[in-house]
């Protein structure tokens, strides 16, 4: 925690610095007035912290408690007050000394502006589906990753984490269902590692193009696009703003392992769950020793697993400015702890941001976006997968370590000598640590030529150059490390290595840049009042490139540094995968036209010409148009002008249809190319023991190998979707009902594939890749608000839902199916809902002997009260493969909903965010399916397993139809569910609170020196509450690695945000 | 302030200027850079081998090629050399890896060097475009041979094919089984013509390694036309899809193609011995001692003239697992006793005629006698002072391949046996169980009453974890099994008492034993081969009365010669009557095959050409005579282990032979296994991919 004080300390000092630096703002003022006044919202409350400024000047005041202000002005200025939530009002002092103010509602969603392609529009105008948030939104829940954040927020985007392991980020997103979405970032495509890794206090929006309005991004917009955009500097008085928050982490669901007694008790019973030949797998005798307590092996639990895990974040930001100039800086920490006990994964970032525009001449605008990021990730050796599966199998018996003053890590009795506590002790057994050092920079300059001549009012042309370069410096070191052995004659201690686990040191540099160079003209002007004109051509080019080397070579001793090696196993290679080497450039028009009749008729049209050097030369160029109208119905003079119908602010129909583009498909591997793929420099920790070796010993002498590429195929390019959507927007009564609705339709067309079925086998090549898949995704989207404002009390209800569905239309990797049986089992692929799940439906338990020999389909002779009874779906009396059916869904839930609460009273506010999904399953394997782990340990009983059917009496002889029986979740230990069935593949659906705040926002001083600072602290818990069918586990923790994988977290944080 | 603009704007502008659209991915080489010089070519060849169908520490048969050491064993495919706890032991009836789709690539990329070469060959001086070209063929015969040997009859690919998108044009249906080896002959024939008489590049065939692979593919060809008629339907058919005669021979051509296999097989190892470049290995001495060391080396001298072709590894590039599982239990690491010998398979070698005291060595129906009665469940146990003296006589090529209990291995003497006897054993001590037959086999020592009953006088390990410590008769304590087991609960130590010797790394430590640490090479091909595969050829030929493919030779004096001279360097009873044309003499070559060639992926393939482990003609199973109803029943059968025991009264050793008594594993064999299936998805995808005619 040194880093962290540190840390802090230069913090205090920098905002000591800063607040030296901008304190009094001296203010001369000739021919004043003092007015006074009362400001006060339509239902006549006061409005407290109104600014009321001095228009066209950085003179202003805050309204006190009372919503009283006193201010000294030039007689002849005008005053703008504002508060948020209230429209701004202009009034003209005119000499008068009193000014009392009633200001009504906003409706700010019409009017606040949204962040779409390569430019802004008014909320109110939009005509394609995108959704919206801004900072005030996303920071109400508390993550690590912003991505984390942004759950529930927005209509249509799924986010979906998948573990919380400090720094590996593990959380998916795409929008509508529809895969890996383009990254915008300050208006550069950029990655979607690099927005997991922004300071969530740096962004001030995000929205998403969800339809055809993504088709501005042409051969990269298919799947959506997420558009961030961070702070910026506003003219006034320079504001400090630090955030800083405590959290502690707890694991979400995460199964424990019981104690030697029990897992030796459940031993015995799988042993003796036989019908003939039972085997005791322990004696009691030896139970009885544990019993005692004079054996006492290993509580891997507690030598593993931290209940609770820290997690550390400040921020530090400046921003202000004046007309010509504004900045907005900030700098960012995280520290996150992993809840392994070895301390040994763990992850820290540093963030730092300069966002700065300034007008250079009249119109002249130059803006400069520079960020900065540093991170390390830190692990042992061993994966997490790696630590929880041996933490599950070893099993109890069998001590951590081998003597009373546990200096010696036990390696007898383990499955593999594979020790947990020692694996995952970077001082043990050597460590992994990632860096990433990031800098993304972006300099604009604009041109408004209507600061020249008014006839070009409207027109602007923006120029950007953007840098961004990304290095990544891994360290992997492999430590040598003994175990012990104590032999059974002597007593001794015998030392034995951990075998394949020499001292060896692979280091890795990873270099990532692009640049984007980008010229717009825009034009946006109305004529005659009603007639609005938007336009906007631009030009745009990006290279990308990624460039890789390692360094791997054995170590004379235990240090990890190049200047231990001792010559042997020395190599030097690269990592060829296309996403780690690769040169790749874009060139683009872009263009956009839209149009407006008197705000009614919405009407826009937008093109992409997108060449990628992915592609062929001849193949690489694609036109990606798109359309979309709109209708505001509220706007029409009929509606206007009915009574009834004036409380609706907005009635919009919208609809959109167009064209984007995919160039990123998996195994592309540039297969127009011919030819083979060096291996050169490939290696393997364990020297290829297992697996095809790239290359061949001929002699004495290591020949590395090429592997042939796939067949060529030149005719290779992007694929093509269509997407349509139509939707209605309405809102009503300032806001107390809003309503938003989508339906949408996706098809693709020339998916990338290659089909082995097709290519006959004899030709002995690989497929070549093709664009010849096809799918569609259809599904609708509803999003339902409510805010009001009763006296101070306001609050705002906000809930969506989207459902989705793919179904393939065609794909060309099947196989062929011998009948129509085989095909209706077993083709997913052609015209089928994605995710249907084939298996046994539940039909009950046997609950007792009676139920065993009365049930009228057939059972096995071994079967016994609790086991599983499924449904004889086919009705022929025995349950085999033909009773399978579809029961279930796959892992991906298919609907997402989610449900916002906020309300604010006086200094108090409050949030609460719900969030769910249904329409999936989840499947439990291997460790999580049944007791899975090193018999001779009584490894991987998870104390889940102790939920079982078992006689009454602890008799194993479990055939004894006198016995009495104790139900349970389990059948009698050793007697699990098919694997494919409803007791084991189980719904996943679940509703969560995501996230629930607190805070409280100290009254403003009256102090006119003080009365900028807000001080705010908070209480936040995330992932709090989770309501499920799912048992064992947390149901967005997927069944990657086995359902090993690090566990989701809980979070409780303390925090506060400080504004001077 | 215009001008400020302006300047502005252009310095933007220009940064944003055309890239450079024609890009393609830094690291894809084409046949310019490969085939133009020695280096590329070697890539390309290094290519073509790493994809070869070696069966060695990166093959099991259970899994095919997929290339993996893991669990790496030898000999454990129900050929009787040895067993393993796991599924991964199982008679060799199929791979779950099927040599199918990677055999076309490898044969699709040998093509593709055989067409394309010649364009290059301006480069190069005649005899390496040859060399570089009849390695194409090579790899292309070894692979047609692999698959051959497997499924029969298979498509014949000699081209590249040029896909252009139309599968059609380019389905090839499975060719006769004749015509299959018939090609396999011609390619191997080309390769001979090609290759130079010595590798240029090492580990690379040459010239008498192809005519040895040849002689041993001919083999395989000639058994099986002559010994598919001696099983039921004579193993033959015609593929439901073409109509072509997939599987086996036309019987009335069988005969004719058994001897032109034979004969070729005979000339193709002749012509390696007539090369006079190849000998066996020997030892310093005629001393038992020094033949064994000398067996125990061969394996790992490649440069003697005994060794013709081995894939290298060399530690930490390319490795192996071998000695991390079949190791001892003592090199547990961190597994151990994945291959464990069997008692049969030791009673194929060499025992002196009798014990010391007159007694003869092998019971009257030849199995190793540890009784003093006439069978193993009959009279007394023999008595000795070490587990090792009952072993010390036996063969030097036995002791090379397989460890005894109580012998000398890695500077240790290995410590095994399976129990402490505490009863009385004045008057002798009488076998354990009272029924030592095939039916009774699934009993086991803990189940004895003088194991479960009180008070015991039978003491074992389950566990190595939880040893079990006898107090005996002098005070001394004394684990109840040995250090290295067998324990009678606990598969990862031996399982029949016995240990590979054989390749395991005799120098190697605990901290040198790893999964992938391993890095003894593999020899392919020894010279040891060739002479028995010229022996069995000529004795074949002689029963089918064919006279000496090579002109001048008296076939079968070479064929006597081979095996007296395999005999005499391993140590054991040399014959001392000239090989014949019959049944028996074959059977001698067959016997001798299967004991030098143990532990080396041969046996397997060498039971299935005999045609002799399915029920009806599983007396032939172990060359020796042996009847079947000794090992097996109607649908399986099993092996036995010999299990040291302690007799604290005594003070001395006794061994109990008995089916596997920890693992209890079976294994079973049918007709059908004698041809593998094609794989499912093949004949389905594929409008003329026959599946075999017996499988349905």
């Amino acid at each position: 925690m040194k880093k962290c004080d540190n840390t802090k300390s230069c913090f205090s000092r920098i905002v000591l610095a800063l607040f030296i630096i901008c304190a009094p703002v001296l203010m001369y003022a000739q021919n004043t007035v003092t007015v006074s006044g009362v400001v006060t919202d339509d239902t006549d409350q006061s409005v407290i912290g109104a600014s009321v400024m001095v228009k066209g000047s950085t003179t202003g005041v805050p309204t006190d408690l009372d919503g009283k202000y006193v201010i000294e002005v030039p007689a002849d200025a005008v005053l703008e007050f504002s508060s948020v939530g209230l429209k701004t009002v202009e009034i003209p002092v005119n000499g008068r000394s009193v000014i009392n103010v009633r200001m009504s509602a906003d409706n700010t969603f019409l009017e606040s502006v949204v962040v779409v392609g390569y430019g802004t529009q008014k909320k109110g105008s939009i005509t394609g589906a995108v959704s919206a948030v801004n900072s005030d939104d996303i920071i109400k829940t508390k993550s690590e990753n912003p991505l984390n954040m942004l759950t529930g927020r927005l209509p249509g985007l799924r986010v979906w984490q998948k573990s919380a392991e400090p720094g590996s980020y593990n959380a998916s997103m795409d929008i509508r269902g529809m895969g890996g979405v383009l990254v915008i970032i300050d208006g550069v495509p950029r990655e979607s590692s690099d927005f997991n890794r922004l300071n969530p206090a740096d962004i001030d929006n995000v929205s998403i193009l969800k339809d055809a309005a993504a088709a501005i991004y042409g051969v990269r917009g298919g799947n959506g696009v997420i558009l961030v955009t961070t702070k910026k500097g506003t003219e006034g008085k320079t504001q400090v703003n630090y955030n800083g928050s405590f959290t502690f982490q707890t694991p979400s669901k995460f199964p424990d392992v019981v104690g030697p007694v029990d897992a030796m008790l459940l031993y015995n019973e799988k042993g003796m769950n036989a019908v003939h030949n039972g085997k005791l797998a322990f004696t009691e005798e030896y139970i009885d020793r544990f019993r005692s307590g004079e054996l006492s092996g290993a509580d891997w639990n507690s030598l593993m697993i931290s209940e609770w895990a820290p997690q550390t974040q400040h921020d530090l930001s400046v921003s202000g400015g004046n007309e010509k100039f504004q900045y907005y800086a900030s700098m960012g920490y995280i520290y996150q702890d992993s809840f392994f006990k070895s301390g040994d994964l763990n992850y820290s970032k540093y963030n730092l941001r300069a966002n700065i525009s300034a007008e250079i001449a009249k119109g002249l605008k130059f803006d400069l976006n520079i960020s900065g990021l540093l991170d390390k990730q830190n692990n042992p050796y061993f994966s997490s997968v790696d630590l929880i599966k041996n933490y599950w199998a070893q099993g109890p018996i069998s001590p951590a370590y081998i003597d009373e003053a546990q200096t010696m890590f036990n390696g007898d009795g383990l499955d593999l000598m594979n020790n947990p506590v020692a694996m995952m002790t970077s001082d043990v057994s050597g460590h992994r640590k990632y860096d990433k050092k990031t800098f993304n920079g972006a300099a604009t300059l604009s041109y408004d030529f209507g600061a020249a001549t008014d006839v070009l009012k409207g027109l602007g042309a923006k120029a950007m150059f953007s840098y961004d370069f990304r290095q990544d410096s891994n360290e992997i070191f492999r430590k040598e490390f003994y175990l012990y052995q104590k032999d059974a004659a002597t007593g001794d201690y015998v030392p034995k290595q951990y075998p394949d686990h020499t001292n060896r040191l692979r280091k890795e540099n990873y270099s990532r840049q692009q640049t984007l160079a980008q010229v717009m003209l825009n034009y946006d002007r109305t004529f005659a009042e009603k007639h609005h004109v938007g336009a906007l051509i631009g030009y745009e080019t990006q290279v990308r490139k990624g460039d890789n080397y390692y360094a791997v070579g054995e170590l004379a001793t235990g240090s990890p540094s190049y200047t231990a090696l001792n010559g042997q196993g020395q190599i030097v290679g690269m990592n060829t995968g296309l996403g780690s080497l690769y040169d790749i450039a874009y060139q683009s028009v872009i263009g956009r036209v839209n149009y407006s009749y008197d705000d009614r008729y919405l009407i826009e049209g937008q093109f992409r010409y997108d060449g990628s050097t992915k592609f062929a030369p001849g193949h690489q160029w694609g036109f990606f148009p798109s359309v979309s109208v709109g209708w505001r119905i509220s706007e029409e003079p009929f509606f206007k002008n009915s009574g009834a119908a004036s409380v609706i602010n907005q009635l919009k129909l919208r609809a959109s249809y167009g064209m984007t583009g995919d160039d990123d498909a998996s195994g592309f591997n540039y297969q127009w190319v011919a030819g083979y793929r060096y291996k050169g420099g490939e290696t393997n920790d364990k020297g290829w023991y297992t697996g095809y070796a790239p290359g061949y010993y001929f002699g004495n002498e290591w020949v590395y190998n090429v592997e042939p590429q796939p067949l060529p195929n030149l005719d290779i390019t992007w694929l093509v979707m269509k997407t349509f959507d139509i939707g209605v927007d309405f809102q009503a009564w300032n806001g107390m009902l809003g309503i938003s609705f989508d339906y949408f339709q996706r098809i693709r067309t020339g998916m990338m594939a290659s089909s082995s079925t097709e290519l006959p086998t004899v030709v002995g090549a690989t497929a070549p890749m093709r664009n010849a898949n096809s799918d569609s995704h259809f599904g609708l989207e509803l999003e339902l608000s409510h805010r009001n404002k009763v006296g101070d009390f306001t609050y705002e209800l906000k809930g969506m839902a989207s459902v989705t569905r793919q179904k393939v239309i065609n794909n060309v990797s099947i196989r062929k199916f011998g009948n129509r049986y085989d095909q209706w089992r077993n083709d997913n692929l052609t015209d089928r809902y994605q995710g249907v799940q084939f298996g046994y439906e539940s039909a009950g338990r046997y609950e007792s002997w009676d139920d065993i020999w009365n049930y009228p389909v057939f059972k096995d002779n071994y079967t016994l009260p609790g086991d599983y009874k499924y449904l004889d779906w086919n009705g022929d009396g025995e349950i085999n493969g033909g009773d399978m059916h579809p029961y279930a869904y796959d892992q991906t839930p298919w609907l997402n909903y989610s449900l916002d609460f906020r309300m604010a009273w006086k200094g108090l506010d409050f949030s609460l965010l719900f969030q769910g999904s249904a329409l999936g399953s989840y499947k439990y394997e291997e460790a999580l399916y049944n007791i899975w782990g090193n018999a001779n340990g009584a490894g991987g009983v998870l104390s889940q397993y102790m939920d079982r059917w078992r006689p009454a009496n602890g008799s194993y002889d479990i055939y004894d139809p006198s016995l009495e029986w104790i139900p349970g979740y389990y059948g009698y230990t050793g007697h699990y569910p098919d694997g494919n069935s409803e007791f084991n593949r189980v719904s996943s659906a679940f509703l969560r609170l995501k996230s629930v705040e607190i805070g409280y926002t100290l009254p403003k001083f009256k102090s006119p020196e003080f009365r900028d600072f807000s001080l705010r602290v908070y209480f936040n818990a995330y992932n709090p509450l989770t309501i499920t069918g799912l048992k064992f586990v947390d149901p967005e923790h997927p069944g990657d690695d086995l359902g090993r994988l690090y566990p989701l977290n809980k979070t409780y944080t303390l925090g506060l945000n400080l504004t001077f | 302030m215009k001008k400020r603009i302006l300047y502005s704007l252009i310095v933007l502008m220009s940064a944003v200027s055309c890239v450079d659209m024609d890009r393609t991915p830094k690291n894809i080489w084409t046949d310019d850079d490969l085939l133009s010089t020695n280096a590329g070519v070697k890539v390309y060849l290094a290519r073509l081998y790493a994809q070869m169908p070696w069966e060695d520490f990166k093959y099991m048969g259970e899994w095919g090629f997929n290339r993996s050491s893991w669990l790496g064993a030898l000999g454990i495919e129900g050929t009787g050399e040895a067993i393993n706890r796991d599924g991964i032991s199982r008679a060799f009836t199929g791979e779950s890896t099927a040599w199918w789709g990677m055999a076309f690539t490898l044969i699709r990329e040998a093509n593709h060097l055989i067409e394309t070469m010649p364009e290059y060959a301006s480069n190069f001086a005649e005899v390496e475009v040859n060399n570089f070209i009849g390695q194409a063929y090579f790899v292309r015969a070894y692979s047609f041979y692999q698959m051959a040997r497997r499924f029969g009859g298979i498509p014949l690919t000699l081209k590249e094919a040029q896909y252009n998108g139309n599968a059609a044009d380019f389905e090839i249906r499975r060719s006769t089984e004749e015509e299959t080896w018939n090609q396999i002959l011609a390619d191997f024939d080309t390769a001979v013509g090609l290759l130079p008489s010595l590798s240029t590049i090492d580990g690379t065939a040459n010239k008498y390694v192809a005519l040895a692979f040849k002689a041993e593919a001919m083999l395989y060809a000639g058994s099986v036309a002559k010994y598919n008629e001696t099983v039921q339907g004579n193993l033959t058919g015609f593929g439901s899809k073409t109509g072509v005669r997939v599987m086996g021979f036309d019987p009335d051509k069988s005969k004719e193609l058994s001897k032109k296999y034979f004969a070729e097989a005979y000339k193709a190892a002749r012509e390696v011995m007539n090369s006079g470049l190849f000998s066996l290995r020997q030892a310093a001495s005629s001393d038992p001692q020094a033949k064994y060391q000398n067996m125990v080396d061969l394996f790992s001298d490649l440069g003697c003239s005994e060794n013709m072709l081995a894939r290298e590894y060399e530690y930490p590039t390319l490795t192996h697992g071998l000695d991390a599982y079949s190791s001892p239990y003592l090199w547990h690491h961190p597994l151990s006793g994945g291959t464990c010998p069997t008692l049969d398979f030791i009673e194929l070698y060499d025992w002196p005629e009798t014990f010391d005291n007159g007694l003869s060595r092998r019971y009257a129906d030849g199995k190793l006698r540890v009784t003093d009665g006439n069978s193993c469940g009959e009279g007394k146990y023999l008595m000795f002072d070490n587990t090792y003296d009952f072993f010390a006589d036996a063969e030097p090529r036995l002791r090379a391949y397989v460890i005894f209990p109580g012998d000398r291995f890695r500077n240790t003497d290995l410590e095994v046996y399976m129990g402490i006897y505490t009863g009385s054993a004045s008057n002798g001590i009488s076998p354990f169980f009272s029924s030592y037959s095939y039916n009774s086999g699934d009993n086991s020592y803990n189940g004895l009453d003088i194991y479960t009953k009180s008070p015991k006088t039978l003491y074992l390990t389950g566990n190595p974890a939880q040893p079990e410590v006898v107090e005996l008769p002098d005070g001394r304590k004394m684990n109840a099994a040995g250090a290295n087991g067998p324990f009678f609960n606990y598969q990862e130590a031996t399982l029949t008492g016995l240990h590979l010797r054989k390749y395991l790394d005799p120098d190697a430590t605990v901290e040198t034993i790893g999964e992938g640490m391993s890095d003894q090479p593999f020899i392919l091909m020894r010279y040891a081969d060739v002479l028995l595969a010229a022996a069995e050829a000529a004795v074949e030929l002689s029963i089918a009365g064919a006279v000496s493919p090579v002109d001048g030779d008296d076939m079968l004096q070479v064929a006597t010669d081979a095996i007296k001279s395999l005999q005499d360097r391993a140590g054991a009873k040399v014959i001392d009557t000239k090989l014949s044309g019959t049944d028996e003499s074959r059977d001698i070559v067959r016997k001798e095959r299967r004991k030098e060639l143990a532990f080396e992926h041969k046996t397997k393939w060498d039971l299935r050409r005999w045609r002799v482990q399915n029920y009806e003609n599983r007396d032939g199973f172990w060359c020796d005579g042996r009847s079947k109803a000794d090992f097996s029943n109607d649908t399986e059968y099993r092996f036995r282990g010999i299990y040291p025991f302690y007799s604290a009264d005594a003070g001395k050793w006794f061994f109990d032979t008995h089916f596997d008594n920890i693992n209890r594993k079976k294994f079973s064999y049918n007709i059908v296994d004698y041809y593998f299936g094609i794989p499912g998805d093949e004949v389905t995808k594929s409008p003329v991919i026959d599946q075999q005619p017996n499988r349905y």
